[in-house]
C-alpha cells in the first residue's frame, strides 16, 4: 500500500528530527527545507513533539567554563563569567509516571550510566577543540541570512592555523565551489582556500603571507566560483559574503 | 510573566543583540540542554562542547525563532540535539557501558529550583507524551526512545534490538505516526 504524500513528508520530517534518516536522505530533506514551506512546517511540528522528551530529564548545571566559551565564540562581553543558577530553571519531570520512567531506564540505561564513567572513557575530541587551549586571536562570522547558514572562522593565538566551523550545510551547485579570501584594509584579496560547505570543523594552515593580511581592519570574503577555476589565485566568481575580522582578547 | 513568554522575550532580545538577555536565557535553559546532551553524548566533555556550540548557534540564529515554531525551550532543545547528533555521526565512541541506572538517580538528584508556572506547563507536555508513549507497542516505544536519547541510526537500532533492519524501520515509522495522532487527539 502506498502511503499518502503528506504522510510520507511528515515521516521524513519526523525521522529527520529523530535523527534516523541516512545521511543522503537527511541532506535531501535539508535541501527541500530551503524552498518548501510545508516541509518546514512539518519539521517545526516534529521538533515540538519530540523535544518534549528532552524535558523528561533532571536539569544538570553545566560548568562555568562553558559559558566562558560561549562568550568567547560569540564575542560578547564576559562581565559575568559564571552565570548563576537560574531562578527559572526548566522543569524536571518530577511527577513522571513511574512506569514511563522504567521504559526510559530500559531504553537509556547504557547511555545514562556512561555519564558516570565518562571520566574513564577516552574519546577523541572534535578536531576543532584542539585549539581551545590557545585562544583565537582573530575571529569572523560569515552568515547567510536567507538560509541561516553560518561559519565561524577563527585563527589560533599563534596565527599559524585557521579554523572553520561550518554550522550547517550550504547548498553549492554542482561544478561550483566556495572560495575564501582575506583582504587587509588596503590590500587585495588573497586566497585562503575553499570554504567547506558541509557541517563540521575544519582547520588549515595559514601562510606567513596570509597572516600578514590578518588584522583589525581586514575582511573575509567568500566567492562562488566554477570548480574549473581551482588553481587560480584571483577572485573570479560571484561575491557571496564579506565579513569583518575582529581581534579577540580572550 | 509566564516562563514561556519570558523565554520568548529573552530570545527576541537576543536576536537584537542584547547580551544580558542572552545571559539570562543561557542561565535559565542551559541545565536542561546540558542534561539532554549528557544523555546523548555519554561524556561530560563532549556534552560541554556541544552545549557551547549550541548556544553559539542560538546567539546567531535567535532571529529565526518565532512563536509559530513552538515553545522556546523545545526549540532550544532541538538545536542542542541536532548538534549532539552531528557529533555522534562524526565519531561514535565504542566503549562498553554497564547498566547502573540506580546510581544515576543518586548522581542527578540535585534538583534545580523550579518556578510553578514552568513546572506546570512542562509537566502537562510530559503527561501528554507519556500517555501517548503508553499507546505504542513495546518495540515501537523502545526504538523511538533509543533513537531520541542515544541518537541511534536505523542500522544501530537493528543491531541493538536484534531485529531486521526493515522491521526496525517499520517500528519507528509506525511509532512516530501513532505518537503524532495521539498527541493531536490530546490537544484537540
Amino acid at each position: 500500500m502506498t502511503m499518502p504524500e503528506h504522510d510520507e513528508l511528515d515521516l521524513i520530517a519526523a525521522e529527520y528530527v529523530l535523527g534516523t534518516l541516512d545521511p543522503e536522505e537527511a541532506r535531501a530533506f535539508q535541501q527541500r527545507l530551503v524552498d518548501d514551506a510545508a516541509a518546514r512546517t512539518r519539521l517545526a511540528a516534529w521538533e515540538q513533539r519530540l523535544a518534549r522528551l528532552g524535558l523528561d530529564l533532571e536539569p544538570v548545571e553545566p560548568p562555568a567554563h562553558v559559558w566562558e566559551g560561549v562568550a568567547r565564540h560569540t564575542g560578547i562581553a564576559r562581565t559575568e563569567s559564571a552565570v548563576s543558577s537560574p531562578a527559572v530553571a526548566p522543569a524536571a519531570a518530577a511527577n513522571d509516571a513511574p512506569r514511563v520512567r522504567r521504559w526510559r531506564r530500559l531504553a537509556m540505561a547504557a547511555s545514562v550510566a556512561a555519564v558516570l564513567l565518562a571520566g574513564l572513557a577516552v574519546y577523541e575530541l572534535p578536531l576543532w577543540h584542539e585549539g581551545a587551549t590557545s585562544a583565537p586571536s582573530y575571529a569572523s562570522v560569515i552568515y547567510d541570512k536567507p538560509t541561516g547558514m553560518s561559519w565561524l572562522v577563527t585563527s589560533t593565538a599563534d596565527g599559524r592555523k585557521l579554523s572553520v566551523e561550518a554550522m550547517g550545510d550550504f547548498n553549492v551547485p554542482s561544478g561550483k565551489m566556495l572560495r575564501m579570501w582575506i583582504k587587509s584594509a588596503n590590500g587585495k584579496p588573497e586566497l585562503i582556500g575553499q570554504l567547506p560547505h558541509t557541517r563540521g570543523h575544519y582547520t588549515m594552515p595559514l601562510s606567513a603571507k596570509l597572516r600578514a593580511q590578518l588584522g583589525d581592519h581586514s575582511e573575509i570574503m567568500v566567492s562562488m566560483e566554477d570548480t574549473s577555476r581551482a588553481g587560480t589565485t584571483t577572485p573570479g566568481g560571484k561575491l557571496m559574503w564579506v565579513a569583518p575580522v575582529a581581534h579577540r582578547t580572550g | 510573566m509566564a516562563e514561556r513568554e519570558q523565554l520568548a522575550e529573552w530570545l527576541a532580545a537576543t536576536a537584537r543583540g542584547d547580551e544580558q538577555a542572552f545571559k539570562r536565557l543561557y542561565a535559565a535553559t542551559s541545565p536542561q540542554l546540558y542534561a539532554l546532551l549528557l544523555r546523548i553524548l555519554r561524556s561530560p566533555e563532549r556534552a560541554q562542547d556541544a552545549l557551547q556550540d549550541a548556544y553559539v548557534r542560538i546567539w546567531q540564529k535567535a532571529d529565526t525563532y518565532s512563536p509559530e515554531r513552538g515553545a522556546p525551550l523545545t526549540w532550544l532543545l532541538s538545536i542542542a540535539r541536532y548538534r549532539a547528533l552531528d557529533l555522534l555521526r562524526r565519531r561514535r565512541p565504542e566503549v562498553a557501558m554497564p547498566e547502573e541506572p540506580d546510581r544515576v538517580a543518586t548522581l542527578l538528584e540535585d534538583e534545580q529550583s523550579l518556578s510553578p508556572a514552568q513546572e506546570n506547563e512542562n509537566q502537562q507536555s510530559l503527561a501528554a507524551i507519556n500517555a501517548c508513549l503508553a499507546q505504542l507497542s513495546d518495540e515501537q516505544r523502545e526504538s523511538v526512545l533509543l533513537a531520541y536519547y542515544e541518537g541511534l541510526t536505523h542500522q544501530e537500532l537493528a543491531e541493538r534490538m536484534n531485529a531486521p533492519l526493515g522491521t526496525v524501520k517499520s517500528w519507528i515509522r509506525r511509532g512516530l505516526l501513532r505518537l503524532r495522532d495521539c498527541l493531536a487527539e490530546g490537544s484537540s
